[in-house]
């Protein structure tokens, strides 16, 4: 969904803080690894929306834009700033934003995609992919209309943009049901990821935990979430991101400068939005001290170094017992926690690849690689499953989100519906027209699924957005199936095809454009 | 597991008494509702025979429920089985007029649309997000929102020359928890009066259909009914002891049962299937040790998914579900079976060799320290250690510390290689 209308619409301003924070950062990483020759490689998991997003040509102009004013910004503080460590702050903030700028034009010529699947030919990354516009699958598992509809997308968006068809796929928010599998291998996808639990409470029961892919009645393989390695960098408590040598993300210079100095870009109403220039880190206190980069990013080798071990000290204690085989081990994160949320994230990543280069027990895969075979030789359904709070649906669907699913399921009863009128259409040009209106109410129901919504709703942060954008897709599918009746209908009498009122489709096709082919 | 009630009393209880348990895990209260099978359907509307118990027990009831009573599955005799309701509902004679609405208003990003159907329906429960909210809020937001606000700002033509009459019509059953399942339907008024016919009761009746691979018509098959108020449009529904079913909404007059609408089957969460114990180190490496320790120890070595799921703090991508210290299974001896470290001749002679490792450090008394990622208490002067067994395997042992401040961190990692020959 686009919002052409705006210049930096808050929605899109989550991409741009993307690309500016986390992907051209871990792109700048890859590509000193690839240099420098270590071995080794992430798997990336690029959502379809992402994708449709950074295919857009208004869009790719206005991260360029963004790029732009942010380095305008430091340009500005460092001349606000002559000595002190806010100047040497300003200074760095400087020299990395001319690089990421440089980046962006010169070293991938805007094309973020394009430098992925180099970065994959290169052996740094493994492509994979998402579900359509981020459903929480177990909800439709009474639709299955809707799963086909978003992995039929998922996969034609991944191909159009890598020249290949995706073989991995991350489900949303890891939501399992039972038979999933099914639909995945008809969409020809070769594996996908889990919650642990997903994984232990499979039918039969796994032979060796998560530490090998599990081999799925449709011959698809999947792989659960080791916990210890997620807890050392999620937990609160003790994650690496909290360490108070780490560059605190809550003291934006957007909320320290005055707005005339900032200028409008930085505001939306009277808020001002972060700018991502932060001269504080965490401390262990309220009293923030300024941050101090290279430390930070010593700090990181060390973090790095730990992460080794401690997933060493795992392996080498299980591999003796699997029978000859090789352990492997699942450690996913969101791409945003590395350089938005953990500004030292992306380095830490480069780190971890370095260390892993000297290790005798383990290696950084591919999952196309490694999901191709098990040491467990059963075949297991896994159970009903989430990395959501509780490891079920509950974020997702709960009193304050559950009455919005009988829409969901009321739009796909007219989908039917409408189909099912236009089976009986003998009039081509009507029938086209008609197959037009399906798949823009098809749209309309994708963007009502996304489970960002009901995620936004459960934490009551945008919430009001949510709705809104909830209620907008509901009444706009019902606005097509009005006048996609009335069509029918004015035809039925005397009207040309030509005459037909059209306004709603032709509007919305522009505007809720995702995955228009 | 075996008490034995009577289905009539069961169903009043479901009416009349409201649920309290908020956290699923305290839920399965039907404990006591188990049936001790065999109720020969003599009730049921078709021929009916089974023995095996179903269990399902309607959410607002603090005793769900429980029949045993099976019967032939639902509408008409000849169609074909496993029917999607969602997909054959039909063009049928038109109530209101349909949507041709907001045709205008979608054109701006965030259109307000005249009403907030859903908007509003969500928020009342919200006022209670920890208890299961009666079934009703909900209901009425699916059951309207939408069609009568929409019809009216109709913006050009007038919605009467439409001949498109058409009401959505769905049942479907939507999983929440291992426990929980979410009833929702929309059907037109018209048919559920039509299908009470004055008198009869509106009912959902769940039919346990696991290992029902052929789906056959005429099949006899478990099923349990929950009855629910005409007006309502949703329905919390416990989830069965088997791993699939589906539910038909129909009214039942006597013996008579009427289906207005079938949902299509769901394969739920299986709470009897068996798990993976606690003792199995693959499971506990899985975990990350975090375990509950109680559990462990308490020897359970076979046990159903849902004891086994209530006895994990289940983690998110953003907590932890760690619960502190070097956690004990981290620290219990890993090997039982090294025939290498001891020989046996049965009475006449015996040897055995095991060797222990012993970790130990010091820093500042102030310092913050990790053992393999977790905390590790100091000893007030600063001295750490802690002792384990040693069997064959190479032990890699990292650990961490910084100061009090978070600075000066340092890493130092033993390696232990034990073999014996």
């Amino acid at each position: 969904m686009r919002h052409p209308e705006y210049d930096r619409f808050f929605e899109e301003n989550w991409l741009f803080e993307a690309v500016a924070e986390s992907y051209l950062p871990l792109v700048q990483s890859l590509r000193r690894l690839l240099e420098k020759g270590v071995p080794g490689k992430f798997n990336l998991s690029v959502s379809p929306p992402l994708i449709e997003m950074l295919r857009n040509e208004s869009l790719v102009a206005k991260i360029s834009n963004h790029l732009v004013r942010l380095e305008e910004l430091a340009e500005k503080e460092v001349a606000r700033f002559k000595e002190g460590p806010r100047a040497t702050l300003a200074r760095f903030y400087l020299d990395r934003q001319r690089a990421l700028v440089d980046t962006w034009e010169n070293r991938i010529g805007r094309d973020l995609l394009g430098e992925f699947k180099a970065l994959e030919n290169a052996g740094k990354l493994n492509l994979l992919t998402c579900v359509g516009t981020h459903p929480f699958l177990p909800a439709y598992q009474s639709d299955p209309a809707s799963i086909r509809m978003h992995l039929d997308a998922t996969v034609d968006c991944f191909a159009k943009a890598f020249g290949r068809k995706p073989k991995g796929v991350w489900l949303p928010e890891c939501g399992y049901f039972p038979g999933l599998e099914r639909y995945l291998a008809e969409y020809g996808l070769h594996y996908f990821f889990l919650e642990t639990h997903g994984v232990l409470l499979a039918s039969p029961s796994p032979k060796y935990g998560v530490f090998t892919p599990l081999r799925t009645p449709s011959g698809l393989y999947c792989m659960g979430r080791e916990q210890a390695s997620s807890m050392e960098v999620w937990s609160r408590r003790t994650g690496y991101p909290g360490h108070p040598e780490y560059r605190e993300f809550f003291k934006d210079i957007a909320s320290e400068r005055e707005r005339a100095y900032l200028g409008e870009y930085f505001y939306s109403g009277d808020t001002p939005i972060d700018t991502g220039f932060k001269y504080y880190r965490i401390t262990g206190s309220e009293q923030k001290e300024f941050y101090r980069p290279w430390n930070a990013m010593r700090l990181v080798q060390d973090h790095a170094r730990l992460f080794v071990a401690n997933r060493e000290a795992t392996l080498s204690d299980l591999i003796p017992k699997m029978g000859g085989n090789k352990a492997a081990l699942l450690c996913p994160y969101d791409a945003e926690l590395f350089g938005h949320w953990w500004f030292e994230g992306p380095f830490f990543l480069e780190a971890l690849l370095e260390r892993a280069a000297a290790s005798s027990v383990l290696e950084f895969a591919g999952a196309d690689d490694v999901m191709t075979s098990s040491a467990d030789p059963d075949a297991h359904e896994p159970a009903f499953s989430s990395w959501g709070e509780g490891g079920f649906a509950s974020v997702w669907i709960n009193p304050e989100t559950e009455s919005y699913y009988p829409l969901s399921y009321r739009i796909r009863s007219r989908i039917d519906h409408l189909k099912s009128r236009t089976s009986k259409v003998q009039d081509a040009k009507l029938r086209l027209l008609m197959e037009r209106f399906v798949r823009q109410m098809e749209r309309e129901l994708m963007l009502f699924q996304s489970s960002d919504w009901a995620f936004m709703i459960h934490n009551h942060s945008t919430e009001g957005y949510a709705k809104q954008r909830l209620e907008s897709h509901y009444l706009r599918a019902e606005s097509l199936y009005g006048e996609a009746c009335m069509a029918l209908d004015d035809c039925k009498g005397r009207k040309d095809v030509g005459q037909v009122d059209t306004s709603v489709l032709t509007k919305l096709e522009s505007e809720d454009c995702i995955f228009s082919r | 597991m075996a008490v034995k009630k009577n289905a009539k009393d069961t169903k009043t209880e479901t009416k009349s008494v409201k649920k309290v348990a908020a956290k699923p895990a305290a839920k399965p209260a039907p404990k006591t509702a188990a049936k001790p099978a065999a109720k020969p359907a003599a009730k049921a509307p078709v021929k009916a025979a089974t023995k095996a118990p179903a269990k399902v027990a309607a959410k607002p009831a603090t005793k769900p429920a429980a029949k045993a009573v099976a019967a032939k599955p639902a509408t008409k005799p000849a169609a074909k089985p496993a029917p999607k309701p969602v997909a054959k509902a039909a063009a049928k004679p038109a109530t209101k007029a349909p949507v041709k609405a907001a045709t205008k208003a979608p054109a701006k990003a965030p259109a307000k649309p005249a009403t907030k159907p859903a908007a509003k329906a969500a928020a009342k429960p919200a006022t209670k997000p920890a208890a299961k909210p009666a079934p009703k809020p909900a209901a009425k937001a699916a059951a309207k929102p939408v069609t009568k606000p929409a019809a009216k700002p109709a913006v050009k033509t007038p919605a009467a020359k439409l001949e498109q009459p058409f009401d959505a019509e769905y049942l479907v059953l939507m999983q929440k928890d291992p426990n929980w399942l979410h009833a929702f339907w929309e059907v037109s008024e018209q048919r559920v009066k039509r299908s009470k016919n004055g008198k009869g009761k509106l009912v959902l009746r769940l039919f346990d259909i696991t290992d029902d691979l052929t789906v056959q018509r005429g099949k006899k098959r478990k099923f349990h009914d929950v009855e629910v108020p005409a007006d309502a449009r949703s329905w919390y529904v416990e989830n069965p002891v088997g791993n699939n079913c589906m539910a038909v909404l129909g009214s039942v007059d006597g013996n008579q049962f009427m289906p207005i609408l079938e949902s299509s089957p769901v394969l739920t969460f299986d709470k009897s299937a068996t798990v993976p114990s606690f003792d199995d180190e693959f499971v506990r490496a899985s975990l990350g040790g975090s375990v509950n320790g109680n559990f462990m120890s308490s020897g359970f070595s076979s046990t159903t998914a849902e004891s086994w799921l209530n006895s994990l703090r289940l983690g998110s991508s953003s907590e932890s579900m760690f619960s502190g210290a070097l956690s004990s299974a981290a620290l219990k001896s890993n090997e039982i079976a090294a025939p290498k470290d001891s020989v046996n001749y049965g009475k006449d002679f015996f040897l055995w060799v095991k060797t222990r490792l012993i970790v130990y450090g010091g820093t500042r008394p102030d310092a913050h320290l990790q053992v393999r990622g977790e905390p590790f208490p100091l000893n007030p002067d600063g001295t750490f250690s802690f002792e384990e067994d040693l069997p064959d395997s190479t032990k890699i042992i990292p650990v961490f510390a910084t100061d009090k401040d978070g600075d000066f961190p340092t890493t130092i990692v033993p390696i232990v290689v034990k073999r014996t020959e």
